[in-house]
């Protein structure tokens, strides 16, 4: 293909990709993994082009990250997880009736992640490339690749920074269990059910608790009602939204996470330095506009970084969003006749292409999604509010997953995503963080292996 | 089905009801899996049997997607938005 073709293609699926995940972005509930992961493996899956689904991939990382604050920003409700920690700074915003100038702050902020993070982890991920090998030979006293060592080392890392660090450390061996004794019964080492088993967990435990007669802390007797705060026109220019402060923080502090996500979470890095602003700041209400615009950049850059440095440098998974949410990257498929997109891509492209394509997708989606946003903000979150029910997502979501498990292993796909959604919800709304369930599920064949 | 009648419950912040929500999955899953398993005749249609496997799973996401629109069109939000 030539790299006008690519382009013309990128730029259609990145355009579509951001305005279907603006949507998605800003939808209450809607968990990250649970709605990127499933239809980016079902590209890979189909066999389509690893470096155009690395554009539509950059595009849905872009658009959700800058949309889903955009409901917590006018109407104190996160539109995904990673913008739960930018409500209370929303609410503060809302006190001293600065809400529109904190929209403005967020989605400008956001793009200022992007574009610094794009620019500071690709070039260091070709820089890094030679570690990568490093890591896939057997090293060490167990005999396991080198990044086997810095994936276990991740889950213990996230597992006593977890909110439950007992259970946490508890969950990894009877988790791996689950992963390797599944492999076993369907009689081949199945990867996409588990996974998206994993990722709609948490939506598939309270769906199935709605058929349980032990339902009522759930039931409701009328309608979300949504306050919508009012909101004037707003400049188009970047320079008018953020100080000159909110701007070097932003990006400084977006450079260092997008390395740091290469093996931390990306939430634990938007609470982290979220936090660290706020409480750097006497005044409540400067701390709160500052923080929301940090986590906001923070929130973007990390999953860009911890995608592209695991995904051209390392050639491995080494964190939660490389674990997760990139994960389809470096999963085997029978699609490239049992290599992963990753290995196809690199052998496809040559650098400098993989590098322009990245890049130009990630920034005309990074400008797409700014136009868009400042532009139409409320006007989109109108319309998402009033006409897209939830249950049309949810389902949709779940219809994939089941479609996906069904294909990977057939009817005992479904039953084993069933079995290990419940057991992940468990976890994770017991305070486990999901990122160390996808790192477990990766090193999984390791950890079995030291019991036996 | 009119908002009295239905049983409404609440899942991560949003308000939504047990038949939409029964509803939207037969649809979704209807679709997705019908599109799936028509994937055979299609790559006989169009001549193209070595893109079976890539088709199905292609097919049943768009057929997933189908059903997102249909319920949509279908299904009432559970949210009253107020502006201030």
């Amino acid at each position: 293909m030539d790299i006008a073709t690519l382009l013309i293609q990128a730029t259609l699926l990145t355009a579509f990709s951001v305005l279907l995940y603006i949507i998605i972005g800003m939808i209450p509930g809607t968990d990250e993994t649970a709605t990127i992961a499933p239809i980016t493996l079902a590209f890979l899956a189909a066999g389509f082009d690893p470096l155009l689904v690395l554009a539509w991939f950059m595009g849905t990382i872009v658009a959700f990250k800058a949309a889903d604050a955009v409901p917590t920003a006018l109407a104190a409700i996160p539109g995904g997880v990673m913008a739960v920690p930018q409500v209370p700074d929303a609410l503060v915003a809302r006190k001293h009736g600065y809400s529109e100038i904190l929209l403005r702050k967020g989605i400008t902020a956001s793009i200022i992640g992007t574009i610094v993070a794009i620019a500071i982890t690709l070039p260091l991920s070709f820089y890094l490339a030679p570690l990568g090998e490093l890591l896939k030979n057997p090293t060490g006293p167990l005999g396991w690749p080198g990044w086997v060592y810095l994936i276990v080392a991740g889950i213990l890392l996230l597992a006593v920074m977890s909110k439950a660090k007992v259970l946490a450390l508890l969950a990894i061996f009877p988790f791996a269990m689950l992963v390797q004794g599944l492999r076993g019964l369907y009689g081949q080492s199945a990867f996409v059910s588990i996974f998206l088993a994993i990722t709609i967990g948490p939506i598939l435990y309270e769906l199935l608790t709605l058929i349980s007669p032990n339902n009522h802390h759930l039931r409701r007797q009328d309608y979300a009602r949504i306050k919508l705060v009012k909101t004037g026109k707003i400049s188009l220019n970047p320079l008018h939204h953020l100080t000159r402060v909110e701007v070097m923080l932003s990006s400084a502090l977006a450079g260092l996470s997008g390395i740091l996500a290469t093996f931390m979470s990306p939430v634990g890095l938007t609470v982290l330095f979220g936090d660290l602003i706020k409480e750097s700041q006497k005044d409540e209400l400067k701390g709160s506009l500052m923080a929301y615009a940090v986590r906001d950049a923070i929130k973007n850059a990390t999953y860009i970084g911890g995608t592209l440095i695991p995904l051209i440098a390392l050639g491995v998974p080494t964190g939660p969003m490389s674990a997760g949410p990139a994960h389809p990257f470096f999963a085997e498929l029978a699609s490239f006749g049992g290599a992963t997109p990753r290995e196809v891509l690199l052998q496809r492209y040559s650098t400098s292409t993989i590098m322009l394509v990245t890049v130009y997708a990630t920034i005309f989606a990074a400008l797409l999604a700014y136009f868009i946003l400042i532009k139409y903000s409320k006007q989109l979150t109108r319309f998402v509010f009033k006409k897209v029910p939830a249950e049309a997502l949810y389902a949709t979501f779940l219809a994939i997953v089941l479609v996906l498990a069904y294909n990977d292993a057939g009817i005992a796909g479904i039953f084993g995503s069933i079995l290990v959604g419940l057991i992940s919800a468990t976890f994770v709304r017991n305070g486990v963080s999901i990122g160390i369930l996808f790192m477990i599920l990766v090193a999984a064949p390791y950890l079995v292996g030291l019991l036996f | 089905m009119s908002k009295v009648k239905q049983n409404l419950y609440e899942i991560f912040g949003e308000v939504i009801a047990e038949h939409d929500f029964i509803k939207a999955f037969l649809i979704t899953s209807a679709l997705a899996f019908l599109m799936y398993f028509s994937a055979p005749q299609i790559v006989r249609m169009i001549g193209r049997e070595d893109l079976l496997n890539a088709l199905r799973v292609t097919l049943g996401a768009f057929g997933a997607f189908l059903g997102f629109i249909v319920s949509t069109a279908t299904i009432e939000p559970k949210r009253v938005v107020e502006e201030e």
